[in-house]
């Protein structure tokens, strides 16, 4: 029914498609999806997913891939960089690892953690786009994350989470930790002017009118460790990924599965405002989306978009946002699972000398075992869909399996530097359309490697009881692993009604007192203000090589809430978030080195189209979560507003109203006279010695007097 | 009656009750008491602003102080000890100093006492010759036509020897080795220190020193804000003295009596006027003096609060500011916002009012204490300013944001001082058993809430409503006792004691 | 004679022509909704749910049984999530209590996972309370609520709304905490009339005396069901021995069981659905309140309010973006 008139008008045609094919193949917009199997020892195998997202520059508002939703976010709120997770479970340091690779990407405190760097003017700006956010995000992924849009949950985290690379700017507040000959530190690095004696909470905070602030941003940490993690969380987080659960590696996951396992993390990372920072990836920035890379920091600013909309102003708020969305969008979504091997494994015996119900050793796994599901294909949209699996190389290329080990056979092999871990990569891409493509991987009950754990054992727990006091005690145990590593950073955040008092820290080291400001190199100890402001904890100790086990404690008074700050469920009391343990000292990469694999096609033998092992290699801080604490607060009778408020105003009223009565006796500027002598106090309230009775209404006035005297004296002096 | 010999005795004992029980571990245990120690007054938490300090913050910064800068300075060896954690020491030097402050308090204490009860002489306690109330005695006298010194001191009815009141030697040393005081003194609260401050501005207006009298005013204020209350009763003891059982007006014509005649055969034409209360007293200033009075009072109320607030703002430096401090403290006492359990009516009552009514139930609180309690008071016992002192610290020791027992102790350490009226009072059993009740229980029904978790904090609500009843009870009575005391004084038929 | 006779059938006529104008005249004034509606049809143009549940606790698990069952319909019979708002006190699913991950049943043969793979909870947990609850109805939201925890119904939309728990003489009890009475269900309802924020509006309540939650409502165009009367409980259907607890309440069981036999187009009224109930197996009388509706109810339909209206229009022609 197109019937063009003259043939040129075909060439444009033809010349307008090709456009639109390069610019798609140029296209600024990019998606990737990766999954990485891994065993574990007791019976249990790690899957994590890996989707990211990439939007380039330009304003555009059409897009194709990228989700609408996080593009909003980031204009809206001036994000630089987000960081939100889900989890259900505890992550098993012992036996799941803590340095290495994936255990850095994938550990994650129980309930929701939001952490996010934003760009705004002043502190109180930066609180009300905090509070916007949280709203926000509440309502994208069904979650009670506005609950930490509540001012008195605000964190400022000064030392932790901020960006690699800037300032660690210090607000020395122990001075005590200096002595006093050092006297340049104490005066250093401090943009709020100034000696530390002369700081207060308010003139100095990070970013606070300071011209860098912008530069900086303002950083916002929140936890809610009570949140329950759900099919709600799931949907519209896959609703943020092109191919939803239709297509592509997110078929795979089956509710019941993903939610009957020992863990479960569903994380949602974004970057904005530039090049993504030099530690998150620049393999996938360029190798994701097919291109090759111009190096870090490429800015689109060239390409207006494939769709031809002009870009001028986002918003209309200025050069800021502008410049920001210049930079592009990185949507990073990972879900980690941890689950049960099949059905028909048993309960895995982790003495390997036997006994009743081993688990038969040396079994290939596979991802329809672990998730009662096929798959089917990869998803069309995404420029790169990967496959990991990852064991020992003996495992996969040894003896001992009968045949059951690599099926399909792998594209690539890739092996970790100074580990015996092997890593076969299969490239969806590649496979055949409709044929199912079933990945197993070897499962040797017995034989697990030992997993890499951070230098010290954590654990925080709560000592004392009964609902007035408390405390709290941090005990870090070396490990085998950890000798001459000395530097920990710990980060703990407490509610307003744990009223930790700060004088009566103390650090142990192996059983002996040693005084705190010794051995801390930096500390920003903030305290809460009630229904303002938590208390924030932030210290980095020096652990000198030969100590075997340090203990931090502290010692709190429970406060006392009204009733209509106690939670519905009052009795169960208040969850601590997690507190953080860090240690620089310790790298959390994994190298991996490609040893093998199909030499023909296009693929680069590097980290490119592999933000996966990219992330892995980086240069990730090891973190320890340790377990939330659950606090039990002495409790008001919730059914009684009504009767406390009625019987002490009755008290207050009585006291008043007796009190007067006795002030308002009659004065006796007469003589008493003939007082009655069975009444000492010779009160004669209506004179009725002195006067006559004639009048009939004395008598009712009589009467009433006397009553009266009979009340005040049950009342008061009964 | 009593020597001094008898008081060393005294002093020694209540020291070394103090000690043993600190020594013995009593402060570990009281320390933790909410009866004893307050959010204003804890020692814990000047521990921890003392700390807050240390680091480069305003003590003010956190949650956890809300007293005055000066404590953090001045008593630094305590909080050095207790941030040691050097257990010994740190229960000792704490109860140090409280045993100083209340044997400071005691003493100011017996010099009130001493001086308001003292018998019918014409002289005062600095010595100096304080006239009675020589209208009414020039008027008397011109009256009966009564000449001598003798003649006149016997016209007049005294209120009674030393022998009528027999705990005025005694105030200190009761007041040393009440419970209550004790335990504040033990129990790691800044409560001593606070009476001896009230004591001081009591003592100053008692002897008439204006510059003392605002002192300790101020100092008192600002340590916590109700003893601002006493500005009224210091300002009238600086005025008329102490109290009287009427205000000195000249006794009506017609209310005279015979005098027995020297001899029988005179007839009985000597009159002599009606009971006169002579116990000592200023002559009270009348017109110019009044105003020059209160000029003084002013200057001097305006001096210390000055100093005072220099004093803050140079302890408390850049860190922060005065408006910080003042929020801290007297706003925080205004506002009630810590709802920490304790001995008043107060906690509970704010952690159970809808949130819509907080504000106006605030002021409610606030304003009865000001408002509906002072001025009544004021007129009905402005010629007794000390008991007008007394009440007032009886009541806000009830209507307090944050009460501890050393409130009570306090006000029941002026008791002696009212010996003689008070005789007559009246419930006395139910008063001081409530507060026994209260005082054993109380602590019991906290463990059954906090501790065991078995019972509710109804419980321990129940016993604060009962310590605010007996409190309340003694007062009244109190109140009632001493007007009737007084009424039946000045009824000219009645003469005897 | 005859002229005679013709003036009388003129005038008879005529009169008659004048009374046919007077009634087209009156016909005329009439509004197109209000022909529907006295024709008895609906005219709405589109369709919301709000689904509550206001219990919490591993006992209450009926309670988010009843409402997910009511969410599992709605959805099936055309409404989309984002007009549906669902409030969930508690977290059944994965409630660690729940042998069951990420499933709740509402019947012990376990047949139908209500939980589903794709349900969207728009508040949850300590969420869920009254002034959340208003807010949603009233539209008076704080501004940084997002859409997705909005009622953007308009004055074409019908709203059923769905509400559970534990209940009493005139209110209804929010996590044991609080309670909405029915006059504030009322005003809000009334609020709601007035800013034109429903065109029509069926309210069920499975609670105890559950009727009389609805005493107070005065707003035009409610219809109101409840499952018992006042001193009457509703009570629980059965227990599913392997989940622990009961799964479903009586009045939500026989409800469902008329809805799974509906289809999208169906053409069943509610007055037959208010027919199924009996006090035999219920153990409570159903009532309904059907006097504010201004179209007779034996001719509402089911899918008014559990439905979706969804216009469908063919074209040929290319749709260029």
């Amino acid at each position: 029914m197109f019937a063009p008139p003259f043939h040129f008008h075909w060439r444009l045609v033809y010349v307008v498609l090709s456009a639109f094919v390069i610019c798609a193949s140029t296209a600024h917009e990019c998606f990737s999806e990766e999954l990485l199997v891994r065993p574990l020892p007791g019976g249990k195998v790690l899957i994590h997913f890996h989707f990211v997202s990439q939007l380039g520059s330009g304003a555009n508002r059409h897009h194709k891939l990228f989700s609408k939703a996080v593009d909003q976010l980031v204009r809206k709120f001036s994000l630089q960089e987000l960081e939100l997770s889900f989890t259900q479970g505890r992550w098993d340091y012992t036996r799941w690892g803590a340095a290495e690779g994936i255990a850095p990407l994938a550990a994650k405190p129980p309930g929701v953690e939001l952490w996010s760097r934003l760009s705004a003017e002043s502190e109180a700006e930066a609180d009300a786009t905090w509070r916007n956010l949280t709203h926000a995000l509440s309502g994208i992924f069904c979650a009670s994350v506005k609950a930490l849009a509540d001012p008195a949950t605000k964190v400022v985290p000064i030392l932790s989470f901020q960006k690699k690379g800037a300032d660690w700017r210090t607000h020395l507040l122990a001075a005590a930790t200096r002595a006093p000959s050092e006297g340049e530190k104490g005066d250093a690095e401090n943009e709020c002017g100034g000696t530390a004696a002369g700081r207060t909470l308010e003139t100095c905070s990070l970013g606070a009118g300071n011209k860098e602030g912008i530069r900086l941003g303002h950083t916002r940490y929140g936890a809610l460790p009570r949140e329950a993690v759900c099919t709600e969380n799931l949907t519209p987080w896959l609703k943020l990924l092109p191919c939803r659960d239709k297509a592509g590696l997110a078929t795979l996951l089956e509710r019941r599965r993903v939610y009957g396992g020992s863990y479960h993390a569903l994380q949602v990372h974004i970057w904005a405002g530039g090049a993504p920072a030099a530690d998150v990836r620049t393999a996938s920035a360029s190798g994701s989306c097919l291109e090759p890379a111009t190096g870090a920091g490429r800015e689109w600013s060239g390409d207006r978009g494939c769709e031809g909309a002009s870009s001028g102003d986002v918003g209309g708020r200025g050069d800021d946002v502008s410049a920001r969305a210049r930079g592009g969008i990185v949507l990073e979504q990972t879900l980690t699972l941890v689950l049960d091997v099949g059905e028909g494994v048993g309960i895995p015996n982790e003495n390997p000398a036997g006994g009743v119900g081993h688990m038969a050793s040396k079994q290939a796994v596979s991802l329809a075992d672990v998730f009662g599901r096929e798959l089917t294909g990869s998803c069309p949209l995404a420029d790169v869909s990967r496959i990991y699996t990852e064991g020992r190389r003996v495992d996969y290329f040894g003896e001992g399996f009968s045949g059951a080990s690599v099926n399909p056979q792998p594209k690539w092999v890739w092996s970790a530097e100074g580990r015996s871990k092997t890593l076969l990569e299969y490239d969806l891409k590649r496979a055949t359309l409709g044929q199912p493509l079933n990945v197993s991987l070897p499962y040797d009950g017995a034989n697990q490697p030992a997993a890499e754990r951070a230098p010290f054992e954590v654990s925080r727990f709560v000592t004392g009881h009964g609902l007035e006091r408390g405390g709290i005690r941090l005990e870090l145990t070396r490990l085998a692993g950890g000798e001459g590593k000395t530097v920990v950073r710990y980060f703990q955040l407490l509610p307003w009604f744990i009223r930790v008092y700060f004088h009566t820290l103390r650090l142990e080291m192996d059983g002996r007192h040693v005084a705190l400001s010794d051995w801390t190199e930096r500390a920003s100890l903030v305290p809460a203000k009630d229904r303002e402001r938590q208390a924030v904890m932030e210290l980095e100790l020096r652990i000198p090589a030969d100590v075997k086990r340090v203990v931090l404690s502290m010692e709190f008074d429970k406060g006392y809430l009204r009733i209509e700050e106690h939670p519905p469920d009052g009795d169960r009391g208040f969850d601590l978030p997690s507190a953080i343990v860090t240690f620089p000292s310790v790298s959390g990469g994994v190298a991996y080195r490609m040893s093998d694999g199909d030499s023909t096609g296009g693929d680069s033998r590097g980290l490119e189209g592999r933000p996966l092992l990219a992330r892995m290699q980086a240069d990730l801080p090891v973190r320890v979560y340790t377990s939330g604490l659950l606090i039990p607060l002495a409790t008001p009778d919730f059914s009684m507003p009504y009767n406390v408020v009625t019987l002490t105003s009755t008290v207050i009223a009585m006291i008043f109203s007796s009190l007067f009565n006795t002030l308002l006796q009659r004065e006796a500027g007469k003589p008493a006279g003939n007082a009655a002598p069975d009444d000492p106090m010779g009160r004669d309230p209506i004179g009725e010695k002195q006067r006559t009775r004639s009048l009939p209404i004395a008598t009712l006035w009589k009467t009433f007097a006397r009553l009266w005297n009979m009340w005040v004296d049950l009342t008061v002096n009964s | 009656m009593a020597s001094k010999w008898f008081h060393l005795v005294g002093f020694v004992a209540a020291i070394s009750i103090r000690l043993t029980f600190s020594l013995s571990g009593a402060s570990k245990v009281l320390q933790h008491r909410v009866e004893v120690v307050t959010p204003t007054n804890s020692l814990k938490r000047l521990a921890e602003a003392r700390w807050l300090i240390d680091n480069g913050m305003s003590p003010y910064e956190g949650w956890a102080y809300h007293a005055s800068p000066c404590y953090v300075y001045l008593l630094q060896p305590v909080i050095g000890a207790i941030q040691r954690q050097d257990a010994r020491l740190s229960k000792i030097s704490g109860t140090l100093l409280c045993i100083a402050a209340d044997l400071l308090a005691a003493v100011l204490l017996q010099a009130i006492v001493f001086r308001a009860c003292k018998p019918g002489n014409f002289e005062s306690a600095s010595g100096q010759d304080v006239p009675s109330c020589s209208a009414v005695e020039a008027h008397g006298a011109k009256q009966l036509d009564l000449t001598s010194p003798e003649e006149r001191k016997s016209a007049y009815v005294h209120d009674g020897a030393s022998g009528d009141a027999p705990f005025n030697d005694l105030a200190g040393i009761l007041y040393l080795l009440n419970p209550y005081t004790i335990a504040a003194c033990i129990g790691g609260s800044t409560g001593s220190i606070d009476n001896c401050a009230v004591l001081l501005a009591l003592y100053g207006s008692v002897n008439g020193s204006i510059p003392l009298a605002t002192f300790g005013l101020v100092l008192a204020s600002h340590l916590t804000l109700h003893p601002a209350l006493l500005i009224v009763p210091c300002f009238l003891l600086l005025h008329q003295g102490l109290d009287r059982r009427k205000p000195c007006q000249p006794p009506p014509a017609s209310d005279t009596i015979d005098i027995a005649p020297r001899n029988q055969n005179e007839p009985p034409t000597k009159k002599r006027p009606a009971m006169v209360d002579i116990s000592t007293y200023r002559e009270s200033r009348t017109g110019s003096g009044v105003i020059l009075l209160a000029a003084f009072f002013s200057i001097g109320l305006g001096f210390w609060t000055v100093a005072l607030l220099a004093l803050c703002k140079v302890l408390l430096g850049e860190r922060g500011s005065l408006l910080q401090m003042w929020k801290a403290t007297h706003g925080f006492i205004l506002a009630a916002d810590d709802l920490t359990p304790n001995i008043g009516l107060f906690w509970y009552f704010f952690a159970e009012v809808f949130d819509h009514f907080r504000t106006f139930f605030l002021f409610v609180f606030h304003y009865l204490v000001l408002v509906i309690m002072l001025p009544p008071l004021t007129i009905r016992f402005h010629h007794r300013p000390l008991f007008l002192a007394y009440v007032i610290l009886g009541l806000t020791s009830i209507f307090k944001s944050y009460p501890s027992v050393s409130d009570a102790a306090l006000y029941l350490g002026l008791l002696p001082a009212f010996a003689r009226e008070l005789r007559q009072m009246r419930f006395v059993f139910v008063g001081v058993n409530g507060l026994l009740v209260a005082s054993v229980i109380g602590p019991v029904m906290y463990n059954l809430w906090i501790w065991k978790n078995v019972g509710n904090a109804n419980f321990f609500y129940a016993m604060t409503l009962v310590y605010a009843c007996a409190q309340a009870v003694l007062l009244i009575q109190s109140t009632a006792a001493v007007l009737q005391y007084d009424k039946s004084r000045n009824s000219p038929q009645d003469l005897s004691t | 004679m005859n002229i005679s006779c013709f003036s009388y059938q003129l005038t008879y006529a005529s009169l008659g022509l004048f009374l046919l104008l007077l009634t087209c005249i009156d016909a005329a004034q009439v509004r197109p909704s209000e022909a529907a509606e006295w024709l008895g049809v609906s005219n709405h143009t589109n369709n919301w749910a709000v689904l509550v549940d206001t219990s919490r606790y591993w006992f209450n698990y009926r309670h988010i049984a009843n409402t997910l069952s009511l969410y599992r319909t709605v959805k099936r019979l055309g409404i989309p999530d984002d007009h549906i708002i669902l409030m969930l006190a508690d977290d059944m699913a994965c409630n660690p209590r729940n042998t069951y991950a990420a499933e709740v049943f509402n019947n012990e043969d376990h047949r139908l996972n209500l939980y589903g793979e794709h349900i969207e909870v728009d508040y949850r947990g300590y969420e869920v309370t009254v002034e959340n609850f208003l807010r949603v109805l009233t539209g008076r939201h704080d501004p940084a609520v997002p859409r997705s925890k909005r009622l953007l119904t308009d004055g074409g939309s019908n709203v059923l709304v769905y509400l559970t728990g534990h209940g009493g003489d005139e209110f209804l009890k929010f996590q044991d905490k609080e309670q909405v009475q029915a006059h504030d269900l009322a005003d809000a309802l009334q609020q709601m009339h007035q800013k034109q924020r429903y065109n029509e509006m069926l309210i069920i309540a499975d609670t105890c005396q559950a009727f009389t939650l609805f005493n107070q409502l005065y707003s035009p165009n409610v219809v109101a069901i409840g499952s018992s009367l006042k001193d009457e409980s509703s009570y629980s259907h059965h227990i599913d021995t392997r989940v622990g607890v009961a799964v479903i309440d009586r009045f939500t069981y026989e409800l469902l069981a008329f809805m799974e036999g509906l289809a999208t187009a169906s053409t069943a009224t509610l007055r037959a659905l208010f027919d199924v109930f009996r006090f035999e197996s219920l153990g409570s009388h159903v009532d309904k309140r059907t006097d504010l509706l201004r179209r007779p109810f034996n001719s509402v339909l089911v899918t008014d309010f559990f439905g979706s209206v969804t216009s469908v229009y063919q074209t040929e022609e290319v749709y260029v973006l």
